[in-house]
């Protein structure tokens, strides 16, 4: 796992399409306990906050091939816990006790009308609670994220130069997925 | 805003009908929704929930590649029965009497036997109604439509009566449901036992459990509904689940209608959260979980017989607990016969045993309450 806690959430993207369970792995190791505090503080509800995170992560799996990370993969999961959070509330009349809530919104706050411009308000609203994480979980989420290997790193380390490196990986990843997928894939359950 | 369009807003965003205005406003006012004062779990809560979610994650992946079920047994179609199954379901099962002969059996009945704090023991039945006994502040009763009640009174002490236990215990051929004092709502099975207090005092509801039965849990979230039986414990808040962890049976299992529940394996501590349509099965140090037909797990309750691929040697211990019979095999390996039907279960042993026989690989012979199985 000391390799993929290394890997940008851009890689960790691209081998998950590949079916690496490794990399799945990775994603939930990053983005648990900032997705559990956020659904914890939305929700107030330990359970119920459970439930979210296995329900969006179990969706990222079972489609992995089929979704379309059009932003970043932390756009993507910010806007998923969202979601679940809302279908959650829609569902067996909970959303009655947030009404007056909802009332006094409407009466006194803007609606922001522009989607890009809720997707970052939302990124900003997340992030803001890393602040609020334990030290020890804050780290795991910022080092994995902004600390990984660049390339040029690795190829400082190899002695091989920056363009070959990209390309090994592609090419790795383009094999990865073609001949060795389904043994891979196997063999990460073996090992789990 | 009125809650009638609050109420359409939500159904549209529900049904996947949500404008891009109606998306503008939900998504605006998440927000700022509980935007302040971050609820209160510490670190080690939070490790355990993530760790509890990944490990449901794996449990639920890695069960894909176990699809393969290999049954060797021949697979028996039974005729589906439905028959008169709805008019006998809210039918006082008593009522349902049949002619006993040496050669048939009349099915099971409502009735139960409770033990009181004092030890004191009560056969509740069709005689017996109206208040059956005052716990220290606590009314037991029985209501028309056969329900053990409980029900504080306003005047009653909560410290008086804390700590005092009641057993409700049914036989074999019995069934009982009982409404304790939070308004939870539970079905016991043939041959069960819920040992409950009389009043739900301090952080947690705690029931003991033996048998089979079925909880329609009232939602409290501050004193989570917690029942143990001998293989594991079942965490909710306010839910609907069946348990059944007979004795006799290896696994116990344990389903859920609504909500979510955590079982905790008593063994091994593991614990697992489980989603409405699963089942989650302890046997030992083993736990796993799978979806499963719920109304196979609550065809009890609701007055049948659900197989779905059941072996026979299952199939006949339920009717042997609910018609109070012996079951005897001349041929062992009839046990592992595979069967699928449904029967109502207020008929008498007669009509089941008919309906399996149907399928022309079994026989039946009732003798002075003995069911002799041979092919």
């Amino acid at each position: 796992m000391e390799y993929y806690s290394k890997l940008t959430d851009e890689k960790l993207i691209l081998l998950l399409k590949g079916s690496d369970h490794k990399a799945y792995a990775q994603i939930y190791d990053r983005y648990k306990f900032i997705l559990h505090a956020h659904a914890i503080n939305k929700l107030r509800d330990r359970e119920e906050a459970m439930d979210i995170i296995q329900e969006v992560f179990t969706y990222l799996w079972a489609k992995r091939e089929q979704i379309e990370f059009t932003g970043s993969l932390s756009g993507y999961l910010y806007g998923a816990v969202r979601n679940a959070i809302l279908n959650k509330m829609s569902r067996n009349r909970v959303h009655e006790k947030y009404h007056d809530a909802m009332k006094a919104f409407a009466l006194h706050e803007q609606v922001v009308t522009d989607h890009r411009v809720r997707e970052n308000l939302l990124r900003e609203s997340i992030e803001r609670e890393i602040a609020m994480l334990p030290p020890k979980m804050k780290a795991i989420f910022i080092m994995s994220r902004k600390e990984y290997l660049s390339h040029r790193e690795i190829a400082w380390k190899l002695e091989i130069s920056e363009q070959t490196v990209s390309k090994q990986i592609t090419n790795a990843l383009k094999i990865l997925k073609v001949k060795l997928g389904i043994v891979i894939y196997l063999l990460v359950f073996l090992h789990l | 805003m009125e809650d009638k369009e609050l109420n359409e807003l939500w159904e549209r965003f529900r049904s996947g009908q949500a404008t891009p205005e109606d998306k503008a406003f939900l998504e605006s006012w998440y927000l700022k929704h509980n935007q302040q004062a971050p609820f209160e779990v510490n670190d080690h809560e939070r490790v355990e929930d993530v760790d509890q979610v990944w490990d449901n994650i794996k449990k639920k992946q890695s069960s894909k590649f176990q699809n393969g079920r290999y049954r060797l047994t021949a697979a028996a179609i039974l005729l589906f029965v439905f028959t008169g199954t709805y008019y006998l379901l809210h039918r006082n099962v008593q009522d349902a009497a049949s002619r006993i002969s040496k050669t048939d059996v009349k099915p099971g009945r409502n009735q139960a036997t409770l033990t009181l704090a004092s030890g004191k023991k009560l056969i509740l039945n069709n005689t017996l109604s109206g208040q059956l006994a005052n716990e220290a502040g606590v009314t037991v009763s029985k209501n028309a439509k056969g329900e053990l009640i409980y029900t504080t009174q306003a005047s009653g002490n909560a410290n008086q009566s804390a700590g005092r236990i009641n057993t409700l215990a049914t036989s074999k051929g019995e069934q009982y449901q009982v409404i304790l004092p939070d308004g939870s709502h539970v079905w016991l099975n043939a041959a069960s036992t819920l040992k409950y207090p009389v009043v739900f005092t301090g952080k947690e509801r705690l029931v003991e459990l033996t048998g089979e039965a079925y909880f329609e849990v009232a939602h409290n979230k501050a004193m989570p509904f917690r029942v143990k039986t001998s293989q594991q414990q079942v965490e909710v808040l306010g839910t609907h689940f069946n348990i059944n962890a007979y004795t006799d049976e290896k696994t116990t299992a344990t389903t859920l209608l609504e909500g979510s529940v955590k079982v905790t394996s008593a063994s091994t501590n593991q614990k697992m959260i489980i989603k409405p349509g699963q089942q989650s099965a302890v046997s030992g140090d083993a736990m796993n979980v799978e979806e499963v037909d719920i109304d196979e797990a609550v065809a009890w309750k609701n007055g049948y017989f659900l197989f779905n691929d059941e072996n026979l040697a299952s199939i006949m211990k339920k009717v042997s607990r609910w018609y109070n019979v012996e079951v005897e095999y001349k041929d062992a390996s009839l046990q592992s016969l595979v069967f699928s039907g449904t029967v109502s279960k207020y008929q008498n042993v007669s009509q089941v045993i008919k309906t399996l026989e149907l399928t022309n690989a079994v026989h039946f012979k009732v003798l002075d309450n003995r069911i002799t199985v041979s092919n």
